[in-house]
């Protein structure tokens, strides 16, 4: 990631800058207008009572604000997490590689709403961080981690994955000129498959921001909690969950186009 | 002539598989000795096990009188001073031609930024590829990225380096001036092993040749000594069949 600040010579020039981006400009077209498409069949009849829950976009704007709080915070702590697990399962002895597979599997195992249930309801853990916030923040708090922890798992996946894709004669040579293990895995290693990873790694990327909606469970004021309630007090039950989608799709679209800006910017030449 | 490294009756096998049954020579400043021999002979085990990448279960291996099977011995400070050169280059994908060879002066000999980067600028002309200096490794050939292999090696400033079948990977028309380099290191006094079946190479500078065939030394002796015919029928077997090869002898019935 050091490179990333160091290498000024930006790869694109400018036409090929407005070039990628007239691209992108289309595929959001296309995904304006398929949206629209699919909302305009079902909810044609009632399509502008979409003006019906003005008076509800303020708790909307909340709800969206939290969501993408869980999701920043659950990404950020499932890389570093994630990261660190995969190189436990790929370089750790026989005990640590074994307990990081079995954390990953029991993760991958059980669903994320129980896996939330059980870390925000957990008594001592609870009573004992009450003290020091309210137990709704607690509990928003403690799902973020909880989403973190669970994205941590499929996250490893990806990374061992690329780890392991990395040649063996890398890490010999790392070792043939005197480096150690650590920092062969921390030269070598790890800037490489981070680089490989992204376009697999864009898959977690995307389907963590849904996930997130499984914090309402515990009563985080997420899009989702918005959703139901507002659906309960309007009935427009169709008109809310389709601007839930709506604002799915337009956040992962973004996020995806920023993966395909770092992938394209921190790319090995010549590979 | 010090000595600097003595390869003492080392064993090595892979489960049931012996590969090196009892091998010893001595190296000493300044020489070149090559070493060849039919494909599964344990060449390219046998150096990996002399730094220790793949070590071997007895016998012993001495760098300067140190041990490297010691079990104190801090291997990582003695394989910097080994230097290893190797078939498929081993370049580090994601670094700068310049950037692979001040890695080691940079993070193992932790020399400041700009010594190393001298140092690598020092190593790119040896192998004369300065222009080269900030093309990443896939933006090369494979001889001209066997030569920042080389420079790599030679930025360590080793005792001794290690070539495992260097020019193997590559073209025809690109093995010319890998082995240019070679030669002009070999030349200027550094002291390397080279797993090769270049038989021109040894011939311009072995100091001596060791013959390798199912995990022993099967014989050895100076260039002239190989080149006037080999003692043993295996060497000469493998010698005429490289020769045929190379279009430099009739192939007998």
């Amino acid at each position: 990631m050091a490179k990333l600040r160091r290498r000024v010579d930006f790869p694109m020039e400018l036409d090929k800058i407005k070039k990628y981006l007239k691209s992108k400009i289309q595929i959001l077209k296309v995904i304006v207008g398929f949206t629209a498409l699919i909302l305009s069949i079902i909810i044609f009849p009632s399509v502008f009572q979409f003006f019906n829950l003005v008076s509800y976009y303020d708790k909307f704007i909340i709800g969206a604000i939290n969501t993408i709080n869980l999701y920043i915070f659950a990404l950020v702590f499932g890389l570093i997490l994630g990261l660190t697990l995969a190189i436990a399962r790929v370089y750790g002895g026989r005990v640590i590689s074994r307990v990081a597979t079995g954390y990953i599997e029991i993760i991958r195992g059980t669903p994320v709403v129980t896996q939330i249930i059980i870390i925000t309801f957990l008594p001592n853990v609870f009573t004992i961080l009450v003290a020091f916030a309210d137990p709704w923040s607690m509990r928003y708090l403690l799902s973020a981690i909880c989403l973190g922890m669970n994205s941590a798992a499929y996250q490893a996946e990806f990374f061992r994955g690329s780890i392991t894709s990395i040649s063996g004669g890398q890490m010999m040579a790392a070792r043939a000129i005197g480096m150690t293990r650590a920092q062969g895995i921390r030269r070598i290693i790890i800037p490489q498959s981070l680089r490989r990873v992204i376009p697999a790694w864009s898959n977690e990327a995307s389907y963590l921001p849904k996930v997130t909606t499984a914090a309402y469970i515990v009563g985080v004021a997420e899009v989702f909690a918005w959703a139901k309630s507002t659906a309960n007090a309007t009935f427009r039950t169709m008109q809310v969950y389709s601007l839930v989608a709506v604002f799915f799709i337009i956040v992962i679209f973004f996020v995806t186009w920023f993966l395909d800006i770092i992938h394209d910017y921190t790319k090995i030449p010549g590979l | 002539m010090t000595l600097i490294l003595e390869v003492k009756d080392i064993y090595k096998s892979f489960d049931e598989l012996a590969v090196l049954k009892g091998i010893s020579f001595d190296v000493h400043q300044g020489e070149v000795k090559v070493i060849f021999g039919p494909s599964g002979s344990g060449k390219s085990t046998m150096l990996r096990c002399i730094n220790m990448l793949d070590p071997p279960q007895s016998g012993d291996i001495l760098l300067h009188g140190q041990s490297l099977m010691d079990p104190s011995a801090n291997l990582n400070k003695l394989r910097a001073k080994i230097g290893m050169v190797f078939q498929s280059f081993n370049l580090f994908a994601h670094m700068k031609a310049i950037d692979n060879i001040a890695l080691g002066p940079r993070r193992v000999l932790g020399l400041s930024k700009e010594v190393s980067m001298e140092i690598a600028h020092q190593a790119l002309e040896r192998v004369k590829l300065s222009d080269r200096a900030h093309h990443y490794p896939a933006e090369l050939s494979g001889g001209q990225q066997q030569r920042i292999g080389i420079a790599r090696a030679l930025a360590m400033q080793p005792d001794v380096i290690l070539f495992d079948e260097p020019t193997s990977a590559l073209d025809p028309e690109l093995i010319g001036e890998v082995l240019q380099v070679m030669l002009d290191i070999a030349k200027e006094g550094t002291t390397m092993i080279v797993v090769t079946h270049e038989m021109g190479f040894a011939r311009a500078v072995a100091d001596e040749m060791i013959f390798m065939d199912e995990g022993v030394i099967v014989e050895r002796g100076t260039p002239q000594h190989f080149f006037a015919g080999a003692e043993s029928e295996r060497a000469q077997r493998f010698l005429h069949r490289l020769e045929v090869l190379y279009g430099q002898a009739e192939e007998e019935s």
